[in-house]
């Protein structure tokens, strides 16, 4: 573009010209300004431009009690998949993924030591009514509260930012359908909910991640749709539908990255909170068998021990349950300020 | 397509929001509407510049963005090359995308800032296949030296560019699809001076390098003057005056232009003008005044055609009437200051600047008797009284936009270019003869 068509273009419309500047000079320090910013910017070419989720990154990394946090939750996650063994046998193989074991006994051999025994060298949590060794089953039974934690939150959001997205950026008669099927859902108290599922479905591992996904997903559509609503308004959103970019797209690209962040963090504390519901209905003996080395079934068990003395009995996967919900706490509100440096979302998060 | 017709024609275009907000509002359906665009029609034509100017509120957005659907108009038709957009179904309006775009008003908020400039410009590329996957990165790059930017920008985020240079990508983008015809929503209003010259410099140098046809919005006359070719000013919903910007800023014209004009900062020292300033502000769209929508701020408004009386006086009995129509039944509420003075009429007078005798014996008798009954309190009467004796057709009657002057070019909606309305014009009128 040369300056020739600029002052060309310029004076032969209208009547006003714009006064108050020199235009030859303005257009210098135009170019002046773009190159200075673009050297500032280029020869630096190790800080590479930055965005949202590097910003977001290193702000959780300079808080500490959320390292701390996540730091926990690694060390329960290492712990619980090396505790034993993982093995796929079929007829004729079997095929070792993870060799290790961090347990000492399989924690559902019974009689390793003797019944009820307390903390010892042998067995540094002690053995339950049958013998079976403590500090195996609280390492194993990491396995099955954490990973109903992760798979009923995940499949929460499976469900849950779908139906918010729509509802939230589509509105109408979508919108109030599946707003009231939420509504309704939430008329029930969350626990009460599960226990009704679980109930009519049966025990099991994978009824008990649909029992808590199916009450977790109305969280996430309700929480999503409210941000979802002040969203779609913005700009950038009329720019996309003004391109003819279809919905869709729209929805996947510039809506729901730009509403899902209180979502992430509502998620990630629901872990906690899915992890003490299954705990829950473990200890109303609607968890897995009573012998799996669950920590809610192990609480269970062992609530008519406490009187007997054997302390040692709920001791220890309560305090398992406890330091990872409390991690997990400690990593959401991490997030949220990582996400939300500001606190505008502070308020909402807690319903 | 015959030569005369233009690229973009308006047709009584209309836009109403629903007012009601509240749940039980929705439930019983109380019907309060807002008119934000009332039955407005313009022409585009091929290659041209119109200018489109309003104070803000004035339905101007809401005018761009019902012409291109991104809100369903309630009334109307747009049709563009002949096809009427409000009739497509979305896959249609989809394709036309590629020949109109828009430009939001705000650059920053117009950019997704958790995307980067490659994926902000080549997502038009993308949608509509404009160029093969493989080819799109050097389109990008291409399209950021169109606009002045570096090719190398296209890592970064929206939020690591100065205003204008947003600005400059939120135009790449609107290119990249190729279009024929841009609307420009306040492209410059939130830019310095010295940006905001650079950025209609770039608009010029694109509009010459591949014959585009703009809809420019602004709020500021001085700004739409410069690149228009045909200038619309729009008040509250409705196109007011229309023609070629020259025409535009030379007299006879619509009062409200003239104010607008009035207010562009004069570079020459010598100009005698007087900077017109109107009363009030711009009425709430939800209370849009009766007649000419303007005539509660117009400084030209018609008098009553029985009386003779000069624009001053018109004027001043409307500011007497307007404070009698806001106010409650006391006489505090008329008079700001509580008057000590016996007599109450002479301190009515004095207030709103009306003179102790008025010109016309008959407009005296009956201002006189008015401020008689408003000084007894008996408020109900007074602005009865000069309710029936100063009505205007300003307050009555709508003006329709109508052709003024010989080759039909200009259009302006007001009784002062109405013959039929002749003997309303106040007696001071310097223009009386002239304007139609
Ligand atoms: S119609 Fe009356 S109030 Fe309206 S612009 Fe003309 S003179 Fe003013």
């Amino acid at each position: 573009m040369t300056r020739e068509t600029r002052d060309r273009s310029t004076t032969d419309r209208g009547r006003i010209r714009i006064e108050g500047f020199d235009e030859a000079v303005a257009a210098d320090r135009d170019d002046d300004a773009v190159d200075r910013w673009a050297d500032g910017r280029t020869n630096d070419a190790e800080t590479p431009s930055r965005g949202r989720f590097e910003d977001a990154w290193r702000r959780f990394r300079s808080n500490r009690t959320a390292v701390l946090g996540l730091a926990i939750i690694a060390a329960l996650s290492v712990v619980a998949i090396f505790a034993r063994p993982i093995a796929f046998s079929t007829a004729e193989y079997t095929i070792t993924i993870q060799p290790f074991s961090l347990a000492p006994y399989d924690p559902a051999e019974m009689y390793v030591g003797p019944p009820n025994a307390g903390p010892s060298a042998a067995h540094p949590f002690g053995t339950d009514w049958a013998g079976r060794d403590l500090f195996s089953r609280v390492l194993v039974g990491g396995r099955f509260s954490l990973s109903i934690g992760v798979v009923a939150v995940a499949l929460a959001l499976v469900v849950g930012i779908p139906l918010g997205a729509i509802a939230g950026y589509f509105g109408g008669w979508i919108d109030e359908l599946v707003m009231r099927v939420v509504d309704i859902l939430y008329a029930f108290p969350f626990l009460v909910l599960a226990i009704a599922v679980v109930a009519v479905v049966g025990r099991g591992y994978w009824n008990i991640v649909a029992a808590l996904a199916l009450t977790g997903w109305i969280g996430y559509a309700r929480l999503l749709r409210g941000e979802i609503l002040s969203v779609k308004e913005r700009e950038y959103v009329t720019a996309a539908r003004v391109l003819g970019t279809p919905d869709r797209t729209i929805i996947a690209r510039h809506v729901v990255p730009n509403a899902v962040a209180p979502v992430v963090v509502q998620a990630t504390l629901n872990v906690g909170t899915v992890v003490l519901t299954a705990a829950a209905l473990g200890f109303l003996g609607l968890g897995l068998e009573p012998s799996t080395a669950e920590w809610g079934s192990m609480l269970a068990n062992s609530r008519d021990s406490i009187a007997a003395g054997h302390w040692h009995r709920t001791a220890f996967p309560g305090l398992a349950i406890f330091l990872f919900v409390m991690a997990i706490n400690l990593v959401g509100d991490g997030i949220n300020d990582a996400l939300d440096p500001q606190g505008e979302t502070a308020e909402r998060r807690r319903r | 397509m015959s030569d005369d017709e233009p690229l973009l024609r308006v047709e009584g275009l209309e836009k109403e929001y629903a007012a009601a907000d509240g749940l039980l509002d929705r439930l019983f359906g109380s019907g309060r509407t807002v008119t934000a665009v009332d039955g407005v029609d313009l022409e585009v034509r091929e290659g041209e510049t119109l200018g489109l100017v309003g104070e803000s509120g004035c339905g101007k957005s809401s005018l761009a963005r019902s012409l291109l659907r991104l809100t369903e108009p309630t009334a109307g038709t747009v049709s563009y090359r002949g096809t009427d957009l409000t009739a497509l179904s979305r896959s249609e309006l989809r394709a036309v995308r590629t020949n109109v775009q828009y430009v939001p008003q705000n650059p920053g908020a117009s950019l997704n800032p958790r995307l980067t400039v490659r994926d902000i410009v080549g997502e038009p590329l993308e949608v509509h296949d404009v160029v093969p996957p493989s080819e799109r990165d050097a389109r990008v790059r291409d399209l950021l030296e169109t606009v002045g930017l570096a090719p190398g920008h296209a890592e970064r985020y929206p939020h690591e560019f100065s205003g204008g240079q947003q600005q400059r990508l939120a135009i790449a983008r609107a290119l990249a699809v190729e279009p024929e015809f841009v609307v420009w929503d306040e492209p410059v209003s939130s830019l310095d001076v010295s940006v905001q010259a650079q950025i209609l410099n770039l608009l010029a140098d694109l509009q010459d390098e591949f014959g585009l046809s703009y809809l420019f919005i602004a709020h500021d006359l001085s700004v739409v003057a410069h690149v228009a070719e045909r200038v619309a000013v729009m008040y509250l919903g409705k196109i007011v005056d229309v023609g070629p910007t020259e025409a535009v800023f030379d007299d006879p014209s619509h009062p409200y232009t003239a104010a607008l004009r009035s207010a562009i900062p004069e570079p020459d020292p010598r100009w005698e003008g007087d900077r017109i300033v109107l009363e009030g502000t711009v009425p709430a769209p939800s209370d849009c005044p009766s007649g000419c929508r303007f005539h509660t701020r117009c400084p030209r408004v018609l008098s009553p055609a029985e009386y003779d009386l000069a624009s001053d006086t018109v004027r001043a009995i409307r500011r007497l009437r307007k404070r009698l129509a806001d106010a409650g039944n006391g006489l505090e509420s008329v008079l700001a200051a509580p008057t000590t003075d016996e007599n109450v009429p002479a301190a009515i007078r004095d207030e709103f600047d009306i003179p102790p005798e008025l010109e016309d014996d008959d407009a005296e008798r009956v201002l006189a008797d008015a401020l008689e009954s408003v000084a007894t309190g008996e408020i109900d009467d007074g602005r009865a009284r000069l309710a029936s004796a100063f009505a205007t057709p300003c307050e009555t009657d709508r003006p329709r936009l109508e052709p003024v002057g010989g080759d039909g070019d200009r259009s302006i909606a007001c009784h002062r270019f109405d013959d039929a309305y002749a003997d309303h014009l106040p007696n001071d009128s310097e223009t009386r003869t002239s304007e139609r």
